[in-house]
C-alpha cells in the first residue's frame, strides 16, 4: 500500500507542475467562466429562476473537473504505455492494481483546485450561495469526475495511441456542449444531453445550488456512467496486460 | 547468506525453465525451453534477434505467461518472486516518464522495492550522483541506461535482469558499468544480461545460455561454449593437399581448403594436429589460433541454422 501512495503522490506532483494540465484545469475554465459570467449579468437561465452566473459557475468548474479526468488520465496513459513506464512499474513489487489506484486517487486531488478555484472566483462575480450548498456542489462535481476518470482510463488503455488524443478531444468538447458547459442546451440538445455524464453532473450541481430537489433520474443516468466506464476500464486493462 | 531462507537456500536455482513454450498465435517464440541457472552467477543471455531471448526474460520477470510449461524465479512464481523483492530488472522496453527527475523515480522505486536501498547508495552504485536532478527526458542515450541499471539495483534483489544493458553507452562508461555489475555478482547476487556485445559477455560472464529459434542451443562455460562451436582455427599451408587427407582427422568441426592453403575449425586443435603429423603431412606457415566466443556465436548459431550445411557445400563446388 506505502507504494501505491508513493506513486499517488508523484502523480499528483506530476500533474501540479505539468502547465498544459493546470492550463485546461484551472485557467482556461476560468477565463470562460468571467467572460460568460459577465454577458449574463442579472440574467437567470430561460424558463427558470436560476442567476445565469451561478449556472456557469457549475458549468465551468465541471468543464475544468472534465479536462482534469478525462484528457488527462486518457492521454498520460497512453503515452506511458507507449514509453513502457507501465511495464517498467510491473517489474516492481507494486500490485497490479497499484498504477490505476494511484491514477484515480491522483485525480481526485488534482480536480479539487479546479473546482475550489472558480468556486472562489465565482464568489467575485456575485455568486452567493450557503456553505452547505457549496460543499454539496463540490461532492456533485468531485464525486462526478468519477465517470470521466474511468471514461479515460478506458480510453487510455483501451485506444491506439494515435486515437487516443483525437478521441479524448471529441469527447471533450462534444460532452461539454451537449452537457450544457457552454450555455443551458434545449430540444434535441437537451434530449440527447440527458444520455450524458457531462449534463448530469452539471445538472445535479446546478439543482443542488439553487435548492431544486435533486433528479434520482440524472442520478442514476450519472452512477451507470461511473460503473460502465469503470467496467470497461477493466476490462481494457485485461487486455492489454502483457503489452 | 542470511537471507538464504528467503530466496530458497544456495540448492534452489535462481532461474529455472521447465518445458517452456510461448505461443503467439501459430507462431512459437519459445519452444519447450529447459534451463536451470545458478544462484550467484553473471550469466549472459546470448541469441540473434528473433531467437526468443526477450520473450524467455519477459516470461521469467511475470510481464508473459507461458503457454505451457513451469518457470521458477527462486523456487516461486515470477510474480511472486517479484513481489518478494528477489528481482530488480531493466528492460529495453521499459520506459522512464520524460517529466520526473532522477531521484524522485529513484525515490519512488526504492520505496516499491521491499528491501529498499537508499536512494544515494543507488545514485553512488549506478554511478549518476550527478544526475540526480536532471529529468529523465534530458539525458542522453547512455545516461538514460545509467539511470534504467539504477532502477534494477534500487533494492538489494536476488536477481538483477538487464536487457542490453550497455546500448548507447561509450567506451568509458561501458567499462564502469560492467565494474558495477561485478561488483553486485561479487555480493553473491545473480546477474542475467542480454546483450550484442559478445566481448563484453567473454570477459563478465561465468556462464552463457545461447537461445536459437526459441530453443536452448548451448549453456555453459565461456570456454564450453568455444569449445562446442569448434571454437580454435588450425590454419597451414601445405603443397599437394587433397581433401580426403583431411576427412578423417578427429574434432574436426569444419573444414575449408583452397588450393594448398586449409583452414581447419576443431573442438580439440591439440589432437587435430597431432593426428595431422601423425599421417606424416609436414605443413607449413602453421597459425593455431583461439576464437573468440563471438566466431562461436556465430558458429553454433549458423550451425543451428543449417548454414554451416550450404557453407561447406559451398566450399566443395569450388575445388
Amino acid at each position: 500500500m506505502t507504494g501505491v501512495i508513493t506513486l499517488g503522490r508523484l502523480e499528483i506532483r506530476r500533474a501540479l507542475r505539468n502547465r498544459r494540465v493546470m492550463f485546461f484545469t484551472i485557467l482556461y475554465p476560468v477565463m470562460l467562466f468571467l467572460l460568460s459570467a459577465s454577458s449574463v449579468k442579472g440574467q437567470t437561465v430561460p424558463g427558470t429562476d436560476i442567476p445565469y452566473v451561478d449556472y456557469f459557475l457549475v458549468a465551468y468548474a465541471s468543464f475544468g473537473v472534465i479536462a482534469a479526468s478525462l484528457n488527462n488520465n486518457a492521454m498520460r496513459i497512453s503515452q506511458e504505455r507507449k514509453e513502457g513506464w507501465i511495464r517498467q512499474l510491473r517489474l516492481t513489487a507494486l500490485p497490479s492494481y497499484g498504477y490505476v489506484v494511484s491514477k484515480i486517487c491522483a485525480s481526485l486531488l488534482v480536480v479539487i483546485p479546479a473546482i475550489v478555484v472558480t468556486f472562489l472566483v465565482g464568489t467575485t462575480q456575485g455568486v452567493k450561495l450557503e456553505a452547505a450548498q457549496w460543499v454539496s456542489a463540490f461532492l456533485v462535481i468531485w464525486l462526478g469526475s468519477l465517470a470521466f476518470t474511468a471514461m479515460g482510463i478506458a480510453i487510455g488503455y483501451g485506444l491506439p495511441q494515435d486515437a487516443v488524443q483525437p478521441v479524448t478531444l471529441i469527447i471533450y468538447v462534444a460532452g461539454s456542449f451537449l452537457g450544457g458547459q457552454f450555455f443551458a442546451v434545449s430540444g434535441t440538445l437537451q434530449t440527447i444531453g440527458k444520455c450524458l455524464p457531462t449534463y448530469w453532473v452539471r445538472e445535479i450541481a446546478t439543482e443542488v445550488i439553487s435548492k431544486n430537489p435533486v433528479s434520482w433520474y440524472g442520478v442514476a443516468i450519472l452512477g451507470a456512467w461511473v460503473v460502465g466506464c469503470a467496467i470497461l476500464a477493466a476490462v481494457m486493462y485485461q487486455k492489454r496486460a502483457e503489452d | 547468506m542470511s537471507d538464504e531462507r528467503l530466496v530458497g537456500g544456495p540448492g534452489v536455482p535462481a532461474v529455472s525453465f521447465e518445458q517452456v513454450s510461448k505461443n503467439y498465435g501459430s507462431v512459437q517464440a519459445v519452444r519447450e525451453l529447459n534451463l536451470r541457472l545458478p544462484q550467484g552467477r553473471a550469466i549472459a543471455f546470448l541469441g540473434p534477434n528473433g531467437a526468443g531471448k526477450s520473450t524467455s526474460m519477459e516470461i521469467l520477470l511475470g510481464l508473459k505467461h507461458a503457454s505451457s510449461g513451469r518457470v521458477e524465479v527462486f523456487g516461486k512464481t515470477p510474480r511472486q518472486a517479484m513481489t518478494a523483492g528477489h528481482v530488480g530488472a531493466m528492460l529495453q522496453s521499459g520506459g522512464l516518464p520524460a517529466d520526473v527527475t532522477v531521484r524522485e523515480l529513484l525515490t519512488l522505486m526504492t520505496k516499491l522495492h521491499p528491501k529498499p536501498l537508499p536512494v544515494d547508495e543507488v545514485l553512488l552504485r549506478a554511478n549518476i550522483a550527478d544526475l540526480a536532478d536532471r529529468r529523465a527526458g534530458k539525458l542522453s542515450g547512455g545516461q538514460t541506461q545509467r539511470v534504467r541499471f539504477a532502477v534494477a539495483i534500487a533494492g538489494d534483489s536476488d536477481l538483477i535482469v538487464l536487457d542490453e544493458p550497455t546500448t548507447g553507452m561509450d567506451v568509458e562508461n561501458r567499462q564502469i558499468f560492467w565494474n558495477s555489475m561485478k561488483a553486485q555478482a561479487e555480493r553473491g547476487k545473480t546477474v542475467l544480461f542480454a546483450t550484442h556485445y559478445l566481448e563484453e559477455a567473454d570477459q563478465i560472464a561465468d556462464q552463457v545460455v545461447v537461445i536459437n529459434k526459441g530453443r536452448l542451443l548451448a549453456n555453459g562455460s565461456v570456454a564450453d561454449i568455444k569449445a562446442m562451436a569448434g571454437f580454435q582455427r588450425i590454419a597451414f599451408r601445405l603443397p599437394g593437399i587433397t581433401r580426403e587427407q583431411l576427412l578423417d582427422l578427429p574434432h574436426v568441426v569444419s573444414l575449408d581448403l583452397v588450393h594448398d592453403r586449409v583452414q581447419i575449425q576443431t573442438s580439440d586443435s591439440d589432437k587435430t594436429f597431432y593426428a595431422l603429423l601423425d599421417q606424416g603431412l609436414r605443413p607449413q606457415e602453421i597459425e593455431i589460433s583461439a576464437l573468440g566466443l563471438e566466431q562461436a556465436f556465430v558458429a553454433i548459431t549458423e550451425r543451428d541454422n543449417g548454414d554451416a550445411v550450404v557453407a561447406s557445400m559451398e566450399t566443395e563446388d569450388a575445388r
